[in-house]
C-alpha cells in the first residue's frame, strides 16, 4: 500500500489523531513537571483512544471510553487525592518536603561572614563533561574549584590570569562565555559550597560570591539541626517540625503522614467538635426545611395553576420559571443587597429594622428564603407534570362518588404525585445538604460563632465549613483536616441518599 | 482531497501546540504578581530597567488580601518570582517557608524604623517595602466647618449634638471590626500583643482585655448608644458624602470616591480619649521573593536596582494613593496633600502585627466587635471572652 493511500484512508480520523496528539503533548509536559499521575493518565488515555477507536472492532468500548476516562479524571482522582491528603498534616506551615524545609531553615539563617567582601567567581566545565564547576580566589590567597558536592584547592600554576584578574585558562577545564554561564543560572541559583573552615559560599549573581556563617547547621547522620550560637539541638517531632528540648519549633515545618489524627481530632478535639456539631445540626435542619417548604410551595402553585378557572396561565408559568432562569450567583448577590439591615430594600419597604445577616436566627431565615426562591420553580415544574399525568377518570370517579375536593387531594392526588416525585425529593435533599452557593455568597456562613476555632458560623453547612477550613481559614489553611471532613461529608450524603432510596422502594411496594 | 488537507492542517496545528507547550523559559522573563489594578503602575515603573537589561516583565494582577495563595503555589513551582502582599503576611509566609530572607539585600537606611519592623520576623528582613497605607479620620467640612477635631471631647460632642439635632444619622461612618476600630481600641487601652521596639515576639501576652481596657470598656458602650457608631455595622459611605455624618474612617482606597463625590473633607488622625492621637494599624505593601523562584538572580537585581529606589516607591504610591515607604520619596510629597496627611497620621500608627498568630486574632477579635455591635454582649465581656478564646487557641496558659 502506498503512503498516500494510507493517508487517504485515514484522513477522516484526522480529528481523532489531532486530539490524541494534543493529549500526548499534555502528557509530555506533565511528565516534565513531574506530575506523574496526570502524565501517565494522559499517556494511557491516548493509547486507549487509539486502540478502542482504530484497532478494536468491538462497539461498546467506543461508547464507554469517554465517560470512563472523564470519570477517572474528575471524580475518582480528586476523591483519591483528598483521601490521601486526609492522612497528612498538609496545612499552612506544613507544605514543603522535609528536604525543602531543612534547606529553608539553614538558608534563611545565614549571616554574612564578617570581614569577607563579596568576590568574583568563574564558571568552568571539565573537558568532555557537561557538569559545571565554579572557580574562585578565596580570601585573596588560593584558588578553589568546586560545586555543591565537593570543593578542592588547586595550585596557582594550573591557572593563567590576565591583568584584570580574569581567568584566561585553566588546565583540564574550559571557561564559559557569558551566554553559557547564563544557561547555568538555575544551577548557580541553588549552588552552595561549604568551605573546610565552616563558611558557606553562595553566588549572589552570575559573577559574585558571598561568604556566610551558618546560624543553624543540619547533620544528616543524626537528623538534627544545631543552633550554633545558642548551642541547642533541634530534632524532628512526629508533626513534621524541628523542635528543641524546650518545645520551641523552627519555621517552616514539613508535610508528614499523621495517620488517623485528623479523623480522631474531629471526634476528640473540643475546638473542632463544638462548631462542627452545630454546623451538622443546621446542615440537616436546613436540608429538611428547604425540601419540605419548597415542595409544598411548588405543589400549591401547581395545584392552583392546574385549576381550570384560571386564565392566562402561560404568563404566570413564565414568571414562576424566572428564578430558575437567572444565573443563581447574580440573584443571590442581589438578595444579599436586599437583605442589608436598615438601608436594604426589604427593611425599607416593611419599615422594619431586622438584622438579617448579622443575627443567627434571621440569617438562617434569610438563607432559607433565598434557597426556597431558587428551588421552588423546579418543584413547581415537576409537581405540575406529576399532577397532569394523573388520569382524569380517577379524579372524576371520586367526584361522582361525592368526595370533597380536600379528600380528592389528600387521598388520591397526593399519593399519586408522591409516588412519582419521592425519588426526586430524595435527590433534592441530598443536593440541599451540599447547598454551597447560597451560604457562601449570601452570608459567608456568618454570623460567626464566637467560640469556633475555625470560622464556623450559624448558617455554615458542612461543605462551606470544610471549604473555609481548606481555603479561607483565619487559622491558616488546613487541607488535611478539610479533606477528612469532606470524606465525612461524602459518607453522610451517600448514607442519606441510600436510606432515602430504600424507603422509596418500600413505598412503591405499598402502592 | 479536502479531508486530506484538513488532516494535514490539524496535524500542523497540533504540532504547533506541541511545540508551544514544551517548556519555553526564555532567559530574562521576570514574573511578578501584584494587587489587581496596580499592574500598569508596576509596568511603567520598571519599563526603563527592563529595556536596559533586556528583561521581559510579566506583571500579573493576582494578589489582593492575603498571600496570593503562595503557600500552596510556591512549593508546587507554580508561583511567580516576586509578589506583593501586605507586610502582616510575613509571619505566615515565613511559617510556610515560601519566602527568602532579604536581609543582606535590603538597604535599611532608606526606610523608617516602623516600616522595617513590619517586615522583620525572627531577626530577618523578608521583603522590600514599597508603600504604607493606614486608615485615618475624614471630617465633612460642610457639616463641621471647624475642621478636624482638636481632641476627643470635641469629636464626641460634635457628633452627639449633630445626631441629637437630627442633622446626622450617625457620628462616625466605620466598619465595626478590629482593623477599623483599632484606634478606638487603642484609645481605651486595649492592644493585641505586647510589643517591644515594634516587634511582636511575645504572643503569650494578649492585651484584648488588658487592665486599662477593663476599666474603660464602658466608654465603648456609651459611644455605641450615643450613635457615634452605627449598630447595624454597615459602612454607609453615602451617609458621609451626603452630609449625614460628620466623620468617617477612611483609607487611601476611599480618596478617589470622596473626590468624585465632590465634598469638602479634611484628613486627620483620630484623637485619643487620653489626649494625643490614637494609633491605627499601618500596612506596608511589600515585595517578597519566592523561595522557589526560577529567576532568583534577576529578581534580586530587580529588587535592589528598581524596587528599592526612591523613584519606584514614589511611582507606585502615587498610583494607589498611598504613602511611600521610602523615606526620601516620602519627604518629597506636598505636605498639604491628602496622601501626606494620611502619611502624617501613619507615622504615629503602629504596624499591624506580622506574626502568624495574627490570623487567629482577627477571628476572635472581629467576632467580639460583632457581638458588641449587635448588642449580644457589652464591650468588656465581649473582649474578655475573645481574650480567653484566643489564649486557648494559641495554647497560652
Amino acid at each position: 500500500m502506498k503512503i498516500s493511500q494510507i493517508i487517504r484512508r485515514n484522513s477522516r480520523f484526522a480529528i481523532s489523531y489531532g486530539f490524541v496528539l494534543v493529549l500526548l503533548g499534555m502528557a509530555l509536559r506533565l511528565l516534565q513537571d513531574q506530575s506523574w499521575f496526570l502524565g501517565f493518565f494522559f499517556t494511557i488515555s491516548a493509547c486507549l483512544i487509539i486502540y478502542v477507536y482504530s484497532i478494536s472492532k468491538k462497539i461498546p468500548g467506543k461508547y464507554l471510553l469517554p465517560g470512563v476516562l472523564l470519570l477517572v479524571l474528575f471524580q475518582i482522582y480528586p476523591a483519591f487525592y483528598s483521601g490521601v491528603v486526609a492522612f497528612t498534616n498538609d496545612s499552612n506551615g506544613h507544605q514543603l518536603s522535609k528536604e525543602q524545609a531543612i534547606s529553608a531553615i539553614v538558608q534563611d539563617n545565614l549571616i554574612p561572614a564578617e570581614g569577607v567582601a563579596p568576590f568574583k567567581y568563574f564558571v568552568v566545565e571539565a573537558h568532555g563533561k557537561k557538569s559545571m564547576q565554579i572557580l574562585f580566589k578565596y580570601q585573596n590567597s588560593h584558588y578553589w574549584l568546586g560545586n555543591s558536592d565537593s570543593v578542592k584547592q588547586i595550585s596557582d600554576s594550573a591557572i593563567r590570569i590576565d591583568p584584570q584578574g580574569n581567568i584566561v585558562s585553566i588546565a583540564g577545564y574550559s571557561t564559559l562565555s557569558p551566554n553559557e554561564v547564563e544557561s547555568h543560572s538555575t544551577e548557580l541559583q541553588s549552588l552552595q559550597i561549604k568551605m573546610p573552615n565552616g563558611l558557606y559560599i553562595q553566588p549572589q549573581d552570575l559573577s559574585t560570591l558571598e561568604a556566610f556563617t551558618p546560624n543553624y547547621t543540619y547533620s544528616t547522620a543524626s537528623d538534627s539541626i544545631t543552633d550554633v550560637t545558642a548551642n541547642t539541638v533541634y530534632r524532628p517531632n512526629n508533626n513534621g517540625q524541628m523542635v528543641n528540648s524546650a518545645g520551641d519549633a523552627l519555621l517552616p515545618g514539613w508535610k508528614v503522614n499523621v495517620g488517623w489524627r485528623n479523623f480522631s481530632s474531629i471526634i476528640h478535639d473540643q475546638e473542632i467538635k463544638r462548631p462542627l456539631l452545630a454546623v451538622l445540626i443546621w446542615t440537616f435542619i436546613n436540608a429538611i426545611l428547604l425540601v419540605v417548604l419548597s415542595f409544598l410551595f411548588g405543589l400549591a402553585l401547581a395545584l392552583v395553576m392546574n385549576s381550570s378557572h384560571l386564565k392566562s396561565k402561560r404568563i404566570y408559568r413564565t414568571i414562576y420559571i424566572i428564578p430558575m432562569a437567572i444565573p443563581s450567583v447574580l440573584s443571590i448577590l442581589v438578595w444579599a443587597g436586599l437583605f442589608t439591615a436598615n438601608s436594604g430594600v426589604i427593611d425599607r419597604i416593611f419599615h422594619i429594622s431586622t438584622p438579617w445577616l448579622t443575627n443567627s436566627f434571621w440569617a438562617r431565615i434569610a438563607v432559607l428564603i433565598v434557597e426556597i426562591w431558587l428551588s421552588f420553580p423546579y418543584m413547581f415544574l415537576i409537581c405540575s407534570g406529576a399532577i397532569q399525568s394523573i388520569p382524569n377518570e380517577i379524579v372524576e370517579a371520586a367526584a361522582i362518588d361525592g368526595a370533597p375536593p380536600l379528600k380528592i387531594f389528600g387521598l388520591i392526588k397526593l399519593p399519586l404525585v408522591m409516588r412519582t416525585l419521592a425519588p426526586l425529593l430524595v435527590a433534592s435533599g441530598a443536593a440541599a445538604l451540599n447547598n454551597f452557593g447560597v451560604v457562601y455568597l449570601l452570608t459567608g456562613g456568618g454570623p460567626i460563632f464566637s467560640n469556633s476555632n475555625g470560622n464556623a458560623g450559624a448558617t455554615d453547612l458542612l461543605i462551606s465549613y470544610t471549604y473555609k477550613l481548606a481555603f479561607n481559614s483565619q487559622e491558616g489553611s488546613n487541607y488535611g483536616l478539610a479533606s477528612a471532613l469532606s470524606i465525612l461529608n461524602f459518607f453522610l450524603i451517600a448514607g442519606v441518599s441510600i436510606y432515602g432510596l430504600r424507603r422509596m422502594k418500600t413505598m412503591e411496594g405499598v402502592n | 482531497m479536502k479531508l486530506q488537507r484538513l488532516g494535514v492542517g490539524l496535524l500542523g496545528v497540533s504540532l504547533a501546540f506541541f511545540g508551544s507547550i514544551a517548556p519555553a523559559q526564555a532567559a530574562g522573563t521576570l514574573t511578578i504578581w501584584v494587587n489587581s489594578g496596580e499592574e500598569a503602575a508596576y509596568k511603567a515603573a520598571s519599563a526603563d530597567w527592563a529595556a536596559k537589561n533586556h528583561v521581559t516583565m510579566n506583571i500579573v494582577a493576582k494578589c489582593g488580601l492575603g498571600d496570593c495563595g503562595l503557600s500552596k503555589l510556591g512549593p508546587a513551582g507554580a508561583g511567580p518570582d516576586l509578589f506583593t502582599a501586605s507586610h502582616d503576611n510575613t509571619g505566615s509566609l515565613v511559617k510556610s517557608g515560601v519566602v527568602t530572607s532579604l536581609s543582606t539585600l535590603l538597604n535599611t537606611s532608606s526606610y523608617p524604623k516602623d516600616v522595617l519592623s513590619g517586615i522583620t520576623f525572627n531577626n530577618q528582613k523578608w521583603g522590600v517595602p514599597i508603600s504604607v497605607s493606614n486608615i485615618a479620620l475624614a471630617t465633612n467640612l460642610s457639616l463641621v466647618p471647624g475642621g478636624a477635631p482638636k481632641n476627643w471631647k470635641d469629636m464626641e460632642s460634635t457628633s452627639v449634638s449633630l445626631v441629637n439635632s437630627g442633622k446626622a444619622s450617625v457620628g462616625i461612618v466605620t466598619h465595626l471590626d478590629g482593623y477599623f476600630l483599632q484606634p478606638f481600641f487603642d484609645s481605651v487601652g486595649g492592644y493585641v500583643f505586647s510589643s517591644k521596639n515594634g516587634a511582636y515576639t511575645n504572643t503569650k501576652q494578649v492585651g484584648l482585655y488588658s487592665k486599662a481596657l477593663a476599666k474603660n470598656a464602658s466608654l465603648m458602650d456609651t459611644w455605641l448608644s450615643e450613635k457615634l457608631f452605627d449598630k447595624s455595622n454597615t459602612y454607609d459611605g453615602s451617609a458621609f458624602s451626603n452630609g449625614k455624618a460628620p466623620y468617617a474612617i477612611v483609607g487611601p482606597w476611599s480618596i478617589d470616591g470622596l473626590d468624585k463625590a465632590g465634598i469638602k473633607y479634611e484628613i486627620s488622625g483620630i484623637p485619643s480619649v487620653n489626649g494625643g492621637t490614637a494609633r491605627a494599624f499601618s500596612g506596608v505593601t511589600t515585595m517578597y521573593l519566592n523561595r522557589f523562584a526560577k529567576q532568583k538572580f534577576l529578581a534580586k537585581q530587580y529588587l535592589s536596582e528598581v524596587v528599592q529606589t526612591t523613584a519606584f516607591s514614589s511611582a507606585i504610591s502615587s498610583a494607589n494613593n498611598s504613602f511611600p515607604a521610602n523615606s526620601i520619596a516620602a519627604s518629597k510629597l506636598d505636605k498639604n496633600s491628602v496622601v501626606a496627611k494620611f502619611g502624617a497620621y501613619g507615622a504615629v500608627c503602629i504596624p499591624t502585627p506580622n506574626v502568624a498568630e495574627m490570623n487567629s486574632v482577627w477571628t476572635y477579635w472581629n467576632n467580639a466587635f460583632a457581638d458588641w455591635a449587635s448588642g449580644k454582649a457589652k464591650f468588656g465581656p465581649a473582649m474578655q471572652a475573645a481574650a480567653k478564646n484566643l489564649n486557648a487557641a494559641l495554647g497560652n496558659k
